[in-house]
């Protein structure tokens, strides 16, 4: 209790002293962000206004109340098209010419959007926004199976790429920084001889990596939070922040990072040879995931390689936080369950497996 | 007398490469205890073996009457303090952080300022390593070995690129560390070192022990006869030199601007050839006694030199 106390003080001393640590958890997911804000908005020209198209087709029974949605619609700033059947729907959902469609019958309601349109979660909210108010305001007798739910989203809402990507190069530059500085401080630690020396006195290696992996955490989370704020800031983005759910994915997303970096000093002994791999594999990960393109414009095959990737979930939980993509509660809770198992586990292990290895 | 460490048949491999070649060592209590060698008889390797950095692949090691199996435990750990050859510290921290930080891993410590009067660091309290000289940063290491008031003390090649100032003054502190009745375990290649420090010595070749004795005792036994060198004005004629060596029993070595002569008794050879010069009114300039070393006990017991 005492080693840990003091090793936790003197690892703060040390994390704050050195500025090449602080730097790369505290200015680099910012800078990262930044850099990448600008260069897409550069890219998308910016925010801009979406005009949403929507396709319909009603059944026979429903047909009476074309003109109430259409009168909704209207009132909404959506444009809304009746056709005849499905066919039309999926012929000018595929050719883009509109943004979503709908086929009503009185006992089921189908949705159709085209998987290539990135967007299409905002796309959904604000068609199911719409519909629900429309059902409820305007159409009598269609049964209750269309849920209202509130969604925070704004009429004619900006919709920017740089919403989508502020997320995914937070949780790459938040592993990013997370996973290095864990792994070099390690690795540095093997090269001059610091663990040696460490091993040979009463301390425990789990004590030794928890001390350096605490800083590494609280630092990144704070970090996150920073980035978020400079997101909206100075790129507009509308979040509709959980502070709760942001926090808790940050948070065990960064501890499983720091037990990967924990892993990777161990794996890897040597410092230069645990960079560079560290550094190829965030840069799959990063490629091969939703950081910067959504599941839905994704080859299957690509589908398959991101869903084994932890970036893609913490992603996906930082955009569910953001209030920007859906997510089930459930799945959301099981995600940071796992990267807070499995990130406390590799640094048990790795704390253990390192102080071992120092035993030849 | 209590032996502190007792390692029987110690051998360590490295593939098909034995590094250490079954070494028995005994180190007693208070005394400082040499390990000698070159460069890659083994010495590191056995003191690692000893610290718990390196796993042995058979054989036997007792410290302070526990057998050693596996880990060292932490009980074990309690009482000893390292030195080791390179010693690098955690980054960022100030002298007297560092002694905190390591005093906090013991259950027993001494104090800061204590552990720093004694390696005379106590000016560098708030100093950074990296700001330290090569023989302060050695010193830090030495306080950090001393910071949980061990009983026995490793240290490997404390004092190799060091310069003779700073080595001098790690010598001295070792003497104080003996004379508080600390064990150490020193591994050098340094024969003087060896030779002003320590009690007995191990002396280790290609991953065995050759011989272990005092110093004394070593030199008396393996470290042959003593050397006269000399030089003569004027350089005296072939016969007188000839008549010199009848006188001695012995051959004068030539060297280049003076005479060698080998002696197993320093007093009486000296006094012949100081006959001898007034004799043939020849004056002795630059006489010089040269005593068998440790260095030539390695010669003896080897065949090669230490720093080979």
């Amino acid at each position: 209790m005492k080693s840990g106390n003091t090793l936790l003080l003197k690892s703060f001393y040390m994390f704050v002293r050195d500025g090449k640590a602080t730097l790369m958890m505290f200015v680099s997911p910012l800078a990262f962000m930044l850099i990448l804000g600008f260069v897409i908005a550069g890219i998308s020209g910016g925010t801009q206004n979406v005009s949403v198209r929507l396709a319909f087709h009603l059944s026979k029974n429903l047909q009476p109340f074309e003109k109430a949605l259409e009168q909704e619609a209207r009132n909404a700033g959506f444009s809304a098209v009746f056709v005849k059947d499905e066919k039309t729907i999926k012929r000018l959902v595929s050719s883009a010419k509109m943004q979503m469609g709908i086929s009503l019958t009185s006992t089921s309601m189908t949705f159709f959007y085209n998987q290539a349109f990135g967007q299409y979660n905002n796309y959904l909210r604000i068609l199911q926004k719409f519909v629900s108010q429309a059902v409820k305001k305007r159409i009598s007798g269609i049964p209750t199976y269309v849920e209202a739910q509130p969604v925070k989203i704004n009429r004619g809402v900006n919709l920017t790429v740089i919403s989508f990507i502020v997320p995914g190069a937070m949780a790459i530059a938040i592993l990013t920084a997370c996973v290095l500085s864990t792994a070099t401080a390690f690795s540095n630690y093997r090269s001059n001889n610091t663990l040696k020396r460490l091993k040979v006195t009463p301390l425990s290696g789990n004590t030794f990596a928890f001390s350096i992996a605490v800083h590494r955490f609280w630092s990144s989370v704070v970090s996150s939070i920073l980035t978020i704020l400079a997101a909206e800031a100075i790129f507009s983005t509308i979040y509709s922040i959980n502070w709760l759910l942001l926090l808790l994915i940050t948070s065990t997303a960064a501890i499983m990072s720091i037990g990967l970096g924990t892993i990777f000093s161990v794996v890897f002994r040597d410092m230069w040879t645990t960079l560079n791999f560290s550094t190829i594999l965030l840069t799959v990960m990063m490629l091969f995931s939703n950081v910067f393109y959504p599941f839905s414009i994704m080859p299957n095959y690509m589908r398959i390689i991101a869903h084994t990737m932890p970036v893609t979930y913490f992603t996906q939980g930082l955009r569910y936080a953001l209030g920007i993509s859906p997510m089930y509660m459930s799945e959301f809770l099981l995600v940071n369950a796992i990267f807070a198992f499995a990130g406390v586990m590799l640094v048990i292990i790795g704390g253990r497996i390192m102080f071992y290895f120092e035993r030849r | 007398m209590e032996k502190v460490i007792e390692v029987r048949d110690l051998r360590k491999k490295y593939g098909n490469f034995e590094a250490v070649k079954g070494i028995d060592i005994d180190v007693f209590k208070g005394e400082v205890f040499g390990f000698l060698g070159p460069n890659g008889a083994g010495k590191t390797t056995t003191l690692e073996i000893l610290e718990g950095l390196r796993k042995p692949t058979s054989g036997t090691i007792k410290m302070f009457g526990e057998e050693i199996k596996g880990d060292v435990i932490p009980e074990i750990k309690e009482r000893i303090g390292v030195v080791l050859q390179q010693t690098s510290f955690l980054d960022h921290l100030k002298v007297k952080e560092i002694l905190e930080l390591f005093a906090s891993f013991f259950k027993k410590s001494i104090s800061i300022e204590k552990a720093l009067e004694m390696v005379e660091l106590k000016e560098k309290v708030n100093a950074y390593p990296e700001n330290l000289s090569g023989g302060q940063r050695q010193r830090l290491a030495i306080a950090v070995a001393l910071i949980n008031d061990p009983d026995l003390i490793f240290m490997d090649e404390p004092t190799t690129g060091l310069d003779p100032q700073s080595r001098e003054s790690i010598w001295v502190l070792v003497e104080k560390l003996k004379s508080n009745g600390k064990t150490i375990f020193l591994t050098t290649h340094y024969m003087e070192e060896a030779q002003r420090l320590c009690d007995r010595i191990t002396i280790i070749d290609h991953g065995k022990v050759v011989e272990t004795d005092s110093p004394e005792h070593l030199i008396l036994k393996y470290g042959g006869e003593s050397k006269i060198d000399f030089s003569c004005t004027p350089t005296p004629p072939t016969e007188k030199v000839e008549e010199l060596e009848r006188e001695l029993q012995g051959k004068i070595h030539k060297l280049d601007d003076h005479c060698r002569i080998v002696t197993k008794d320093l007093t009486q050879t000296l006094e012949k050839i100081v006959l001898w010069s007034k004799k043939n009114n020849v004056s002795l300039t630059d006489v010089f006694f040269i005593e068998p070393t440790l260095e030539d006990v390695f010669l003896n017991l080897t065949g090669r030199e230490l720093r080979d």
